[in-house]
């Protein structure tokens, strides 16, 4: 690559280039590496390499020095840089590379994945980082565990002594005594109701067959309850998780949104047991919360229960067999149980179903749930009319609603469900071997929905009914909410199209996004400031998985406004009163609150999420799409990033030829410095460019990026440019030119101004 | 002026990492730092107060007409829990 290939407007954005020692300690499945880490350092150096036949990998790194927090890191075929150009890495930069962390405050870290997640164990390499956040050294122990078998089961725990959150423990301790009863062997009330709560979780456990812990708080309550009506129980995730991009935080007072690249499908919100089955690691882990003090599901019992204070004479029935009794019978605690904690595996949907609590199917949150995600709305008959199936998530709030009554319209077509020998319906052909959802009219605030119809015998009926002890149909289905089992595809490598984007919601902005070589990137954001005025920001980085992830420079950004001075060297220098963040990820986008804004978009080239950053707007997100379509690519393509070398930078070109009806259309952004060295830009358009044709500069008084956008804009001529463009390349003396005078509106009365400059392509043309 | 060979030698680490890592194999593991390690033990939230999320299920017992009880399951969003959550972010990061 030829120094001329410099980037416009980088010429002092120092963190562009990530740089990586070679990995070169390899760990032997079930060998420990022992090594002193010091303080606030990482290390990469260690991999292993795993076969075809492998279908588990277990990765676990332990101190023996107290009071440390050691993370664990891991990617699958390119490891996570050891530096940034130089500079030391933020940790979170070096989460951001990662496919799987596991960053608890804790002194130990582990990560378990098989073929059914979302980066599938697959042969090659997989690279490791640890690093110790403490003030001190930590004797780390790092071990690596392959199989040829799936990962193994792990037992869901049920903690019996833990009175945070106003849990009532002492039920489980009742010494009252009691007759052993339906297998259970407990001697006291408060033994068999453990036995039972055991038994509950033992048979979950089983089906459910999580490789990462499940931790469930058990509880009892004084909840309401009299003679004839009472809450037996009630239930939940503890923590719902979401894969988004802005820093970890609480979405909508409910959701835990943060990086998790892990999760099957992005912006949408998992409980925590299912995204830990994910993660490779319990919530503690992708968080950053005590596991000591983790949960991931909480079960509460009413205390009033199996006492005069409700419901008369009936209590639970502690079993472990299934009751036999045909009348006034007790309510079957193992039954109640299993209902519930499988509602905490996530067997839950985040949609309003209260008519109190606002428009009966309107969203929780502003993302889908993984519950949700597999219900569609189904009409007609496919006899008399025919069937029109639409996915429950993306139809409005009131179709969701005619859905939720729609007694038989609403189906789950999640496709281990449709083959389940528990699924009944299985031998029809779609839409009829959905499984029906409980949608009766009028609407059942909390059971429609969350539940399958009424028929059958079978775990997740609305109404719990004694002796169940099998998930049956609701394994299948939590298969498609985070529990699958089956081999996930390996994502196709993906690298984005080199060229315009900008949100239709907030056109007038936009970026030139274009490639420099291999994955890296360079991003010039052309936006407005609070005035209305043109102004510029820059990132230089990496596209890993989908992400384009440009670190931060010394002063803490990534999204970079630069001054420019034209008599000193270097020209420009970051501008450290400015604050700005991004992240451009193209994974799932369409399904992002940001492209679901009823705004429409071409999806010819896929959408992707912006999330910035700049001064005290935090973490804003826009849906990009491509300026024009993949079929009006331009004959010849100039679309690319420009400028006129390193003897002349800080000024460019963001270029976009496309066929536009009337032959080749030329649209470019021109990036220079007004007298107060701050970046302005202007644009030319022409319908049917030639060259050495006299275009005229638009200077655009456009609107804040937060201000409502205006009806019309109002646009001002700022000059002249000649272009003449005769090779796609960025070879000195390549014959291409520029000749221009740019007036600014701010300050008004100068200009900046080229004559006969070189014309360098500094990106790759798709 | 930002040197050419940045570029370069990311173009060599992303070609050719691995390939390096099997031709020149070394026995000690090597440190970097990390940028600000304190910032980011401060942003953990460790063992912050915390609260269950809103979501939850509530199973209602009923006597029916046969003396035994009818177990009714609904979901409900806890309002208390989800007004401490609103207000108490324990992921809130310093900026």
């Amino acid at each position: 690559m030829g120094a001329t290939r410099m980037l416009l407007a980088v010429a002092l954005l120092a963190p562009c280039a990530a740089a990586q020692s070679a990995p070169s300690i390899p760990l032997q499945s079930g060998a420990a590496q022992s090594f002193a880490l010091p303080p606030g350092a990482f290390t990469n150096s260690y991999y292993i390499d795993v076969a075809e036949a492998d279908q588990s990998l277990a990765i676990e790194v332990e101190s023996s020095t107290s009071n440390v927090d050691l993370d664990l890191l891991l990617r699958y075929g390119s490891p996570i840089p050891d530096s940034v150009d130089g500079v030391a890495p933020e940790a979170s930069y070096l989460i951001e590379y990662a496919q799987y962390f596991s960053q608890s405050p804790d002194d130990n870290e582990r990560l378990v994945i098989g073929r059914s997640n979302r980066f599938p164990l697959r042969a090659g390499r997989w690279f490791i980082t640890v690093l110790n956040f403490s003030n001190v050294a930590a004797n780390a122990t790092l071990k690596g565990e392959l199989a040829t078998s799936v990962p193994p089961r792990i037992p869901i725990e049920v903690v019996f002594t833990d009175t945070s959150n106003g849990c009532d423990v002492a039920p489980w301790n009742d010494a009252s005594p009691r007759t052993p009863i339906g297998g259970n062997s407990g001697t006291t009330l408060g033994a068999q109701r453990r036995n039972a709560m055991l038994r509950a979780a033992e048979i979950l456990g089983n089906e459910i067959r999580s490789p990462v812990l499940v931790r469930v708080q058990a509880c009892w309550q004084d909840l309401p309850g009299d003679a004839n009506s009472a809450t037996l129980a009630q239930a939940g995730p503890y923590d719902l998780i979401a894969n988004d991009r802005p820093p970890l935080r609480v979405v909508d007072g409910l959701t835990l949104a943060g990086i998790a690249p892990f999760l099957q499908r992005n912006y949408t919100v998992y409980a925590a047991a299912a995204a830990g089955k994910q993660a490779g690691t319990r919530v503690c882990g992708i968080v950053g919360f005590d596991c000591a003090d983790s949960y991931e599901i909480i079960a509460t019992f009413n205390t009033k229960i199996d006492t005069a204070d409700a419901l008369g004479d009936r209590g639970f029935y502690y079993g472990s067999t299934p009751d036999t009794c045909t009348g006034n019978c007790d309510s079957d605690f193992v039954s109640t149980a299993m209902h519930e904690m499988t509602h905490g595996l996530g067997f839950i949907g985040l949609i309003n179903r209260d008519p109190d609590e606002g428009v009966v199917g309107a969203k929780l949150t502003r993302y889908d749930d993984a519950y949700t995600a597999n219900v569609v709305a189904v009409t007609g008959d496919g006899v008399g009319t025919p069937f029109n199936v639409r996915r429950f998530s993306a139809i409005s709030d009131a179709d969701r609603g005619a859905a939720l009554v729609s007694q038989s319209g609403l189906r789950w077509d999640g496709p281990e469900a449709l083959v389940a020998q528990t699924n009944p319906l299985r031998t029809l052909d779609p839409p009829n071997n959905y499984p029906r959802l409980y949608a009766p009219d009028p609407v059942q605030p909390g059971s429609s929905l969350g539940h399958l119809t009424a028929s059958g015998n079978t775990l997740m009926l609305p109404t719990i009914i004694n002796g169940i002890r099998t998930m049956g149909l609701a394994l299948p289905m939590a298969r498609n909410f985070g529990w699958s089992e089956t081999a996930a595809v390996v994502a196709a490598p993906f690298l984005p199209r080199s060229t315009i984007y900008f949100d239709p919601a907030r056109d007038g902005h936009g970026i030139g996004f274009t490639r420099i070589v291999d994955n890296l990137y360079f991003l010039a954001f052309y936006t407005y400031d609070a005035n209305g005025l043109p102004e510029w920001y820059v990132a230089i980085g990496p596209v890993i998985d989908g992400v384009f992830t440009p670190a931060s420079n010394g002063n803490g950004d990534s999204l970079v406004r630069y001054k420019y001075f034209p008599n000193q060297q270097p020209r420009q220098r970051a501008d450290a009163a400015f604050d700005g963040q991004v992240r451009l990820d193209f994974n799932q986008a369409e399904v992002s609150p940001a492209c679901n804004d009823g705004v429409g978009r071409d999806r010819s080239s896929p959408l992707a999420v912006m999330t910035w950053s700049l001064g005290a707007d935090l973490d804003q997100q826009w849906c990009m799409q491509t300026a024009t379509t993949t079929a009006q690519r331009g004959n010849p393509e100039y679309t690319g990033l420009w400028n006129a070398g390193d003897a002349d930078s800080g000024w460019g070109y963001s270029v976009l030829t496309f066929n536009g009806g009337s032959g080749n259309s030329l649209f470019s952004l021109l990036y220079y410095p007004d007298s107060n060295g701050d970046g302005r830009w202007s644009y030319i358009a022409s319908s049917n460019f030639s060259n050495g044709q006299q275009i005229t500069l638009k200077q655009r008084r456009g609107y804040c990026r937060t201000c409502a956008k205006p009806a019309s804009f109002v646009d001002v001529d700022a000059g002249t440019i000649n272009l003449t463009i005769n090779a796609a390349n960025g070879t000195p003396g390549n014959g291409n030119g520029a000749t221009f005078t740019a007036s600014y509106q701010n300050p008004p009365g100068s200009s900046f101004a080229r004559t006969n400059a070189p014309f360098l392509l500094l990106s790759i043309i798709d | 002026m930002m040197p050419i060979t940045r570029y370069a030698a990311l173009a060599a680490v992303l070609v050719a990492g691995p390939v390096l890592a099997a031709t020149a194999p070394q026995a000690e593991p090597q440190f970097h730092a990390l940028r600000a390690p304190e910032k980011v033990v401060q942003a953990k939230p460790g063992s912050a107060p915390r609260q269950p999320a809103p979501i939850t299920t509530r199973v209602v017992g009923t006597l029916d007409a046969s003396g035994s009880v009818r177990m009714q399951c609904h979901e409900e969003v806890d309002a208390a829990r989800a007004q401490w959550h609103r207000q108490h972010d324990p992921l809130a990061q310093e900026r």
